[in-house]
């Protein structure tokens, strides 16, 4: 009786689970459908199908450059990004100063600040410096806001790195640098990795700060992509969105796959970190190597 | 449960004692001591933990703290006839916390949050819940990989799924119809509804994380015991599960209420102008240019953030005494 009963409450669980998967499926897997919807408005059930959006989104739309753009700004500002973090989680993790952990809060400070508010702050000094639309801008942006994704994964990385190796690196008469390189960082790739990984799509998704600080006619994706499904809902933006999902779904599988090689969930260690800085006492948000790997 | 040898405590605060630390002998370059707790910091000035940390501590306080100083120095202007007047008042700030529809904009977003966190912890406790209990490897990782892959893909992207979904001549009003539940389309898009459906699939993931999380944390011991002693799987779940991981759903809690009253870009599409947040508020004043009104409400949003943070480690806190108590003996 009570077993039967518990049996129930695993498979209503595992009912659960399913429908819950398919409400965070449904809206992505419409997109991907309605791309290929024949109706200008969207309608459902398409009356038909075709590839016209496909071909309009390549010929007419203009998100082209804003593509480009947007691939730029990622990139610069995750290299950017992670050599500035890279060097600030050393500093943090390997030296003791005063003002250490003031100095910590400072740059992970902006994860708690909305981010319309920091992007309205750097519009008003961009347009002071009379930096505004330049392309520095956003790039800088950015980097204020991967930042303390990039400290708290390095610091993370480097609380874990096993400290023997080091030593036996010194014992054999490698110089700090050396170590530091060959020693140390390779044993928190996995950290690295998943550190610029997250900054390349956090910078190359950003909309809310973003927004403000783009010049008025060299969008970057996001914001073309929100000023077009604000005045036109026609399937040319799933058409895009498609293509975007496609390549999500490989740059997943390859974080994935990743993962999976450099030892699991586990290298993410404290992401939960800037959060639990704020709530002392709550723990790591990842999953633990133990229930991940094999 | 002894830690493993060569495993560390990733959160560098409770690390090491401090004592550790002085007793390194001097000349061994800083970069291989042990990590320091807080107290280690005390009367140091190591000069490369400045040099590494100057270039972050640079940007940061030069595009974030001088552009928030600017900012919060416009709240304090006031915009008159089209212009930004030159003197500093607290004109702006008064006509903000006067004005009746300032306080429903406040309203609404504080409500959307609220509403927010509720049902992405409906949802996502027992998402959570499911996913640690299952058992098999494969469809573990295809349940992570559906869960955390929509991070991936830009918001405007699911906003868009979502007004698809959701529109007049959608997917569920096309169903609703056929099966002749109404007659005419629910309105759901433009409305509260479904910018609360938008924000709750974006958030899901960061309400998931933190309660997965604290069901890792669980002894399985504690389980078993409580079904030795002949406890249902409710009543386990009432009396042990639920009480050992209610951290993490404050911690998620506490993440989604933050990220959902700051969101901008939900609102604004799937609400269409109809549901009006904070967020939205400042970027249409800063298009009217009326700055020193979209600084007061880039403060007050601020604030409600910090507040919503705040109260919520309060509530953490009062559970972590719970808590710590099996963290011990889980270790």
């Amino acid at each position: 009786m009570t077993r039967a009963r518990t049996a129930a409450g695993r498979a209503g669980l595992q009912v659960f689970l399913v429908l819950g998967l398919g409400f965070i499926v449904l809206p992505i897997a419409i997109v991907v459908v309605n791309s290929f919807n024949a109706s200008p408005f969207g309608l459902w059930p398409p009356p038909g199908f075709s590839t016209r959006w496909y071909g309009n989104l390549f010929h007419n739309a203009g998100f082209g450059a804003p593509t480009i753009k947007s691939l730029e700004v990622a990139l610069v500002s995750t290299g950017g990004t992670m050599l500035i973090g890279t060097l600030a989680g050393i500093g943090i993790a390997r030296y003791r100063f005063v003002g250490r952990s003031l100095i910590q809060g400072f740059v992970v400070a902006p994860l708690i600040v909305p981010k319309v508010a920091i992007g309205f702050a750097a519009f008003i000094l961009f347009l002071k410096l009379d930096w505004y639309g330049e392309f520095h801008t956003i790039v800088l942006a950015h980097i204020v806001i991967t930042l303390p994704f990039v400290v708290t994964l390095v610091v993370a990385g480097l609380a874990r790195v096993d400290r023997t190796l080091e030593e036996a690196a010194m014992d054999l008469g490698a110089v700090p640098r050396q170590v530091i390189w060959r020693a140390t960082l390779p044993q928190m790739r996995g950290a690295l990795a998943v550190a610029a990984a997250f900054s390349f799509i956090i910078s190359f998704d950003e909309l809310d700060a973003t927004i403000f600080i783009v010049g008025q006619t060299d969008n970057t994706l996001p914001v073309s992509m929100f000023i077009y499904m604000e005045k036109y809902q026609d399937p040319t933006l799933a058409a895009l969105s498609t293509l975007l999902i496609g390549a999500a779904l490989v740059l997943g599988v390859a974080v994935a796959v990743l993962l999976a090689r450099l030892g699991g969930l586990r290298v993410l260690g404290a992401v939960g970190e800037p959060d639990a800085a704020v709530a002392p006492g709550a723990g790591p948000l990842i999953p633990s190597k133990e229930d991940i790997q094999p | 449960m002894q830690p493993e040898p060569g495993e560390t405590d990733p959160r560098p605060r409770s690390a090491t004692p401090a004592g550790r630390s002085a007793s390194v002998e001097p000349g061994v370059p800083g970069l291989l001591r042990p990590l320091a707790g807080r107290r280690a910091d005390r009367r140091r000035f190591e000069w490369r933990g400045y040099m590494l940390l100057s270039p972050g501590l640079l940007v940061t306080s030069f595009v974030f703290a001088v552009a928030m100083g600017i900012l919060l120095s416009y709240s304090f202007r006031e915009f008159v006839d089209g212009q930004i007047q030159a003197g500093h008042s607290t004109a702006t700030w008064r006509d903000f916390l006067t004005s009746s529809f300032a306080w429903s904009v406040v309203g609404t977003t504080l409500k959307l949050g609220a509403v927010t966190v509720v049902f992405a912890a409906l949802v996502g406790y027992p998402m959570a819940l499911a996913l640690y209990r299952l058992r098999r490897r494969t469809l573990r990782y295809l349940a992570y990989f559906l869960i955390f892959s929509p991070l991936l893909t830009s918001v405007v992207v699911r906003s868009y799924g979502w007004a698809l979904v959701l529109g007049d001549g959608g997917l569920i009003n096309n169903l609703l119809q056929r099966w002749g539940f109404v007659d005419r389309p629910v309105r759901m898009l433009y409305e509260f509804s479904g910018v609360t459906a938008g924000l709750v699939h974006i958030l899901l993931p960061f309400m998931i994380f933190p309660i997965l999380s604290s069901l890792q944390q669980l002894d399985p011991i504690l389980e078993e015991s409580a079904a030795d002693l002949g406890a249902t799987g409710w009543k386990t779940f009432r009396r042990v599960i639920f009480p050992l991981t209610v951290q993490g759903l404050i911690a998620g809690s506490q993440l989604v209420f933050a990220l959902a009253i700051s969101a901008f870009a939900t609102p604004a599409l799937l609400g269409g102008g109809r549901v009006q947040v904070l967020a939205g508020q400042i970027y249409t004043d800063v298009g009217g240019l009326d700055w020193p009104k979209a600084a007061v409400g880039s403060y007050v949003l601020l604030v409600l953030a910090l507040a919503a943070i705040a109260l919520f480690s309060v509530l953490l806190r009062a559970q972590t005494g719970t808590r710590r108590a099996t963290w011990e003996y889980s270790r």
